[in-house]
This record gives C-alpha cells, sequence and structure tokens, in this order.
C-alpha cells in the first residue's frame, strides 16, 4: 500500500460524504438561502475532492492537466453562479428565514 | 479501488437533489436543485473518465460545466427580464 | 492619437491576448488550421467584448496586473479555507445548530478585480455566501451568525481574505 492510494480513498470518501450531507440538506432546509448554503458549500467540497482524487489518481500526466483546468473552471464559475442565483432569491422577495426566538424563562441564547 | 460503489452511491445520493429540482415551491429552490444536480454530474464524469480510462469524457465534462452555468445564468436572465416588464 | 484611443487599444490588445492563450490552451497541439481559427475568432470576440472584459474606468495597472507568486500561493490557501469552513458547516447542520443572518459591511478593497476575487472567496467558503456587491458594499448571508454587528462580520468573515487581495492587487 503506498501513499498515494490511501491519499486517493480518504479523498474519495471525503467527496462522497459532503455529497451526501449536501443533498440531504438541501432536501431538509426550510428556506432557499440555507438551502443555497448546503448545496453550495457541500457539493464545491465534494466535487474538489473528487477532482482532487482523480490527479492523484491519474498521476504526472496530460490527464492531470486537463482535470487541474477543469477545478480553476469549476473554480471560478461555481461561486459566480451560486451569488447569481443568491441575488435572485434576494430581488424576487423571499424573506431569509430566521430561527425562531425562545420563549423568555426558557433560558440559553437565542 | 471500488470505483462502481462510488459511482452508484454518486447516483443514489443525486436523486434527493433532483427531489429538490421536482418539488421545489419557488423557482429560486429548482435554481438550486439545478446548480448542484450540474455539479455532481460534474464529479460523475470525471469519475468516469477516470474508471475507464478515457481522456475523452474530460473534454465532455468540462463542455458540460460551461454550458451548465450558461443555462443557470439565461434561466435568471429571463425570469428577472420577464417579472420586471 | 488621443488619450482614449490608446486606452481602447490597449484594451482590446489585452483582451485579444488572453483570449488567444486560453484558445491555444485548449486546443492542444497546434497546427496552421487551429492557429488560424483561433487568431480569426480571437480577434473577432475582442472586437465585441473589449468593453466589458476591461472596465472603462479601470486604468490602473497596480490594479489590474497580480503579484504572480502570490496569486498562485492563494490558491492552496482558499482549498486549506474551504475544507476547514466544510468542516465547521458539516458538524453545524448534524448538531442542528443553526442562526442564519443577512449581514452587511464595506471592504477596504480599492481594484474592482480584487473586490470579484473575494466575493467569490466569501462564496466558495462554506457557511457564507455574498448575496449583492454593490461597489464596496458586500451583503453575506451567514449559516451560524455570532452576531447581527458589521464590524465582527467583516473581522470573522473577510479579514484574512482582504489582507492577502491587498497584497496580490496592492
Amino acid at each position: 500500500m503506498n501513499p498515494a492510494y490511501w491519499m486517493e480513498l480518504i479523498l474519495i470518501f471525503l467527496g462522497m460524504g459532503f455529497a451526501l450531507i449536501g443533498n440531504l440538506g438541501v432536501f431538509l432546509m426550510p428556506d432557499p438561502y440555507t438551502r443555497l448554503q448546503a448545496s453550495a458549500t457541500c457539493s464545491t467540497t465534494s466535487v474538489i475532492s473528487v477532482i482532487l482524487a482523480a490527479m492523484v489518481s491519474s498521476g504526472f500526466s496530460p490527464t492531470t492537466g486537463k482535470l487541474a483546468i477543469i477545478l480553476l473552471y469549476f473554480l471560478v464559475s461555481s461561486p459566480v453562479a451560486t451569488t447569481i442565483i443568491a441575488r435572485y432569491a434576494w430581488e424576487s422577495g423571499i424573506v431569509p428565514w430566521r430561527r425562531p426566538k425562545r420563549r423568555l424563562g426558557k433560558g440559553g441564547s437565542p | 479501488m471500488p470505483w462502481d460503489f462510488v459511482l452508484w452511491f454518486f447516483l443514489g445520493s443525486l436523486v434527493l437533489g433532483l427531489v429538490r429540482l421536482v418539488i421545489g415551491p419557488s423557482t429560486a429552490d429548482r435554481l438550486v436543485g439545478l446548480n448542484l444536480v450540474a455539479g455532481q454530474v460534474l464529479a460523475l464524469l470525471v469519475l468516469l473518465a477516470v474508471k475507464e480510462d478515457v481522456a475523452l469524457y474530460l473534454d465532455v465534462a468540462l463542455a458540460y460545466d460551461i454550458f451548465g452555468f450558461l443555462g443557470i445564468l439565461a434561466i435568471v436572465k429571463y425570469f428577472t427580464k420577464r417579472r420586471a416588464s | 492619437m488621443t488619450p482614449r484611443t490608446k486606452w481602447d487599444l490597449v484594451r482590446f490588445v489585452s483582451t485579444f491576448s488572453v483570449l488567444l492563450a486560453s484558445w491555444l490552451l485548449f486546443a492542444g497541439p497546434p497546427d496552421a488550421y487551429s492557429i488560424a481559427a483561433g487568431t480569426l475568432s480571437a480577434a473577432v470576440l475582442a472586437a465585441l467584448t473589449y468593453r466589458f472584459f476591461l472596465d472603462d474606468h479601470e486604468a490602473g495597472a497596480r490594479h489590474l496586473i497580480p503579484n504572480p507568486l502570490l496569486l498562485l500561493l492563494y490558491l492552496p490557501y482558499i482549498l486549506f479555507r474551504i475544507y476547514a469552513a466544510s468542516f465547521i458547516l458539516v458538524y453545524d447542520m448534524i448538531a442542528g445548530r443553526m442562526n442564519p443572518r443577512i449581514v452587511h459591511f464595506r471592504t477596504r478593497l480599492r481594484s474592482d478585480l480584487a473586490r470579484v476575487v473575494l466575493c467569490s472567496s466569501v462564496t466558495l467558503t462554506p457557511g457564507t455566501i455574498a448575496v449583492l456587491i454593490d461597489e464596496d458594499h458586500l451583503l453575506v448571508h451567514w449559516f451560524n451568525a455570532e452576531s447581527g454587528h458589521s464590524g465582527r462580520a467583516r473581522r470573522e468573515i473577510a479579514e484574512s481574505m482582504e489582507r492577502f487581495l491587498g497584497r496580490i492587487w496592492s
């Protein structure tokens, strides 16, 4: 067992975990902004992990260069798409969800 | 490396995003689902390229990413225009 | 030649060279046909789009040309930030500690390009999404907000990235 294989395995498992959490978050969260948080963050991290694992797996070759270009393009395009969706939601008047304040006497910070 | 299992796992977790794409109450929710599915399909294409060792899939992945981004841009532009008029 | 036409020419040439460089990067091994087609299409595209590529008022060279070594260092830095914040976000989601808020602050960066990169970095870091950016105002949706205070939000979210970007695009 060489270290490259273990690194690849760890990155793939991180990608799988973040993908599952991100999809569950998009399914369960209460309003578009928090869904966007779950989707944008966790799916971005999982895609980055998968691409890094593929780069480690293919070693030093032209494939790695192509993967690096894909990673750079993804790092540029994904946050722009997320910001555009958030701005669309903001301009169409969707009010962000707030945690309802706890009643007095229960204690704890709101 | 159990590539088959990883591919099926990604496909299975993608179903939840697809459900949000179908049932989302507002347009913004559907766009969130679309963005998520586009990112996951990019990951699937990269995994497929590594598993089958076909570098052509990477070009497909890059083109898919570019057109997914342009599609979201076009949809947002279209709905913004229509709401303003 | 007035300064206006000179500035237009500089914008056209820089747009053309960036387009041609990315074409040569993507086209693979160059032959005569691909270089000719790339030059032609880059010229047409640059003539159509040089007005948007560099904005009209963005005339300072130090605002446009980055420090290349620090720009290369910024990539691993932002990857590390993404991973660290994403573990925190997953922990918050599983423990159910969510307190989303919209906060608002102003950046100290002067260059448009640095502001765009700061906006993208804030969105890319899990837990925060930049909703609107208008000149130097940022509107940020914060997943687990500790307070709605503007200065504190800027310290927690953007200060370190801002310092780094201020050194890249001086």
